[in-house]
């Protein structure tokens, strides 16, 4: 026998297979829709059909009516609200950004540091580190500006190190002495000037000339600056009130402060059940991961997994298979065991 | 428009047809009417098969040119070879879906497929000229083919009733469907009848009782025989000795 002969009888066995099929259904139909023609439950399954096949496209090109909604809508959202992924035997846009989608919905953290980047460009915000090339004219023009461009421009300069200019006002030798940053210091320490013009007469009393802690220079520095008597010869009942302690800012609006713990508590719950949720689904872009972190049972499978040794089908190639269906088993075997219903394998 | 109750449950399956029939079970469980699943959409137009001597001379004319002689592919040029002798542009299936169902799809190709569903043509063999062309042309390969079969005779069979046409399937089936209803009618109509009859036969034996019998309908010698013999005598509906 030819081999188109061979075709010819091949495809009269999958006409009679399509016509045994709709006899079937036509009996399942009646059974539950009485006096009903076959002729209506052979639209019905064709219209189905032609979804499953173009996941409603075909209708929507016929400008049918079903295409706008109702069971073909019904079908066509089902697909995308479930699992995203592609329907059977097709692989519309639709269907495939269905399928992102879910994708991020199974990874929110992933789609927020994604989300985070692409809002922070569209701001014009740059998180990067700062960039260390501006030359040292222009940083010490900055310097000259402002005092918080002076800050942005020491710190952008060299990452960290302090972009001081290099000569003090009244300094002798400052830029001649090398070595180590101490060392430097100490060997220009005596080439700064006594006393600054229009500063306080404060020289004997500045910090590091008095002994003591910080608090206690502090102490006698202030108020020799301010031109007030120091603390320590204030009278007992001032020193008493000015020592008493004050309540503090929390303790004062308590139910402020118990809100924010409130929320507080509330995000950082969140945040943290999230972090544990994204560790337990695990890489969804691997394939064939297992979600759930193992710990849900393959049982809503099993029907697929029966079905497919009958078949001789490897569930981890099961795309190579002409199947047709609602859903994606791709998509429900991978990544969202969780999210699965119970399969029917007709 | 009714609201469903719940969503589609996922159905996979490796024929189509099945996927289909689920779903259509799966829609009416669901909450839709039949209705509302495939719309009344009117009267339909009868794709009734016509005899035409034109198209029969021509299928003679055709056979009577013969076939190839046995090993005359292997005669032809290895340079040259025809389309279908090539490695196929679409190894996978899905992909050759896409582009059979695009190409179906064209406005063109769509008029020309509601024409010849309305004139008689059967849908199995609009569906075998597509996939045969698309091989002939070197798309896809013969298992291929096989493989589409399915889903493009359902395609053509959605087009035909978007376009309201009563299509044949196979052959000159077109009231193959209808018949069977018919048939189970018929059936339905017997087994009403039959069921009437028995009711009314046992609620008739059930009233008869031979003390109330007329003595001027039925014979006195008859009734005493009756009496005598009791539950032993039997109907002549009654099943007999084996």
């Amino acid at each position: 026998m030819g081999l188109f002969k061979k075709l010819k009888k091949a495809f009269k066995k999958v006409t009679g297979a399509v016509k045994k099929v709709v006899k079937k259904v036509v009996k399942g139909v009646k059974k539950v829709v009485k006096k009903i023609g076959s002729s209506k439950i052979l639209k019905a399954l064709a219209i189905a059909a032609a979804v499953v096949v173009t996941g409603g496209a075909a209708l929507g090109a016929m400008g049918a009516t079903a295409a706008s909604g109702g069971f073909t809508g019904w079908m066509v959202g089902a697909s995308q609200a479930v699992t995203g992924g592609t329907l059977f035997g097709t692989s519309t846009a639709l269907a495939r950004g269905a399928g992102t989608v879910a994708k991020l919905a199974a990874s929110p953290f992933k789609a927020l540091g994604t989300g985070i980047g692409t809002v922070g460009a569209k701001l014009g915000v740059n998180l990067a580190p700062a960039s260390s090339t501006a030359t040292p004219a222009q940083l010490s023009a900055a310097v000259k500006t402002n005092p918080a461009a002076a800050a942005r421009a020491s710190t952008a300069a060299s990452r960290g190190a302090l972009n001081l200019p290099s000569t003090i006002p009244g300094a002798s030798t400052a830029a001649s002495a090398t070595g180590t940053a101490a060392q430097q210091l100490a060997a220009t320490t005596s080439s700064l000037p006594g006393a600054t013009v229009g500063s306080f007469g404060t020289s004997a009393g500045m910090v590091g000339t008095v002994s003591g802690t910080a608090a206690q220079q502090l102490a006698t520095t202030v108020p020799a600056a301010l031109g007030t008597s120091s603390i320590g010869t204030a009278t007992t009942a001032a020193t008493t009130a000015a020592a008493a302690p004050q309540a503090s800012w929390f303790a004062r609006h308590p139910k402020l402060t118990e809100a924010g713990v409130f929320v507080g508590k509330q995000v950082a719950g969140a945040a943290i059940s999230g972090a544990v949720g994204q560790y337990i689904a695990g890489d969804p872009e691997q394939q064939g991961s297992m979600a759930g972190a193992a710990v849900e049972g393959g049982e809503y499978l099993d029907p697929l997994k029966v079905y497919a040794a009958q078949q001789g089908i490897n569930t981890d190639g099961i795309y190579q298979h002409m199947m047709y269906g609602n859903q994606d088993p791709s998509t429900q075997y991978g990544s969202e065991l969780f999210r699965q219903q119970t399969f029917g394998v007709a | 428009m009714s609201t469903p109750k719940r969503q589609p449950n996922p159905v996979i399956s490796s024929s189509l047809s099945e996927a289909a029939a689920s779903s259509v079970l799966d829609g009416l469980d669901a909450g839709f009417t039949i209705d509302e699943i495939a719309p009344d959409t009117g009267p339909k137009i009868r794709g009734e098969a016509k005899f035409s001597q034109e198209g029969l001379d021509n299928l003679v004319n055709l056979s009577s040119k013969g076939g190839p002689i046995p090993g005359q592919s292997l005669t032809r040029d290895t340079e040259d070879p025809y389309p279908w002798e090539t490695p196929p542009e679409f190894t996978n299936p899905r992909e050759a879906l896409d582009d059979v169902v695009g190409s179906i799809m064209q406005p063109d190709a769509m008029k020309n497929i509601v024409s010849a569903l309305a004139q008689g043509a059967a849908v199995a063999d609009l569906g075998t000229a597509i996939l045969y062309a698309k091989f002939n042309e070197g798309k896809i390969s013969p298992d291929a083919m096989m493989l589409l079969a399915e889903p493009v005779m359902y395609t053509i069979m959605a087009i035909g009733e978007e376009a309201n046409i009563k299509y044949n399937i196979e052959g000159n089936d077109l009231d193959e469907f209808d018949d069977e209803d018919d048939k189970e009618d018929f059936d339905n109509k017997v087994n009403e009848f039959r069921n009437v009859l028995s009711d009314i036969k046992k609620g008739a034996t059930k009233n008869i009782e031979p003390s109330k019998i007329d003595s001027n309908v039925v014979p006195e010698s008859i009734l005493a025989q009756v009496k005598e013999k009791g539950p032993e005598i039997k109907s002549l509906l009654s099943k007999g000795e084996e």
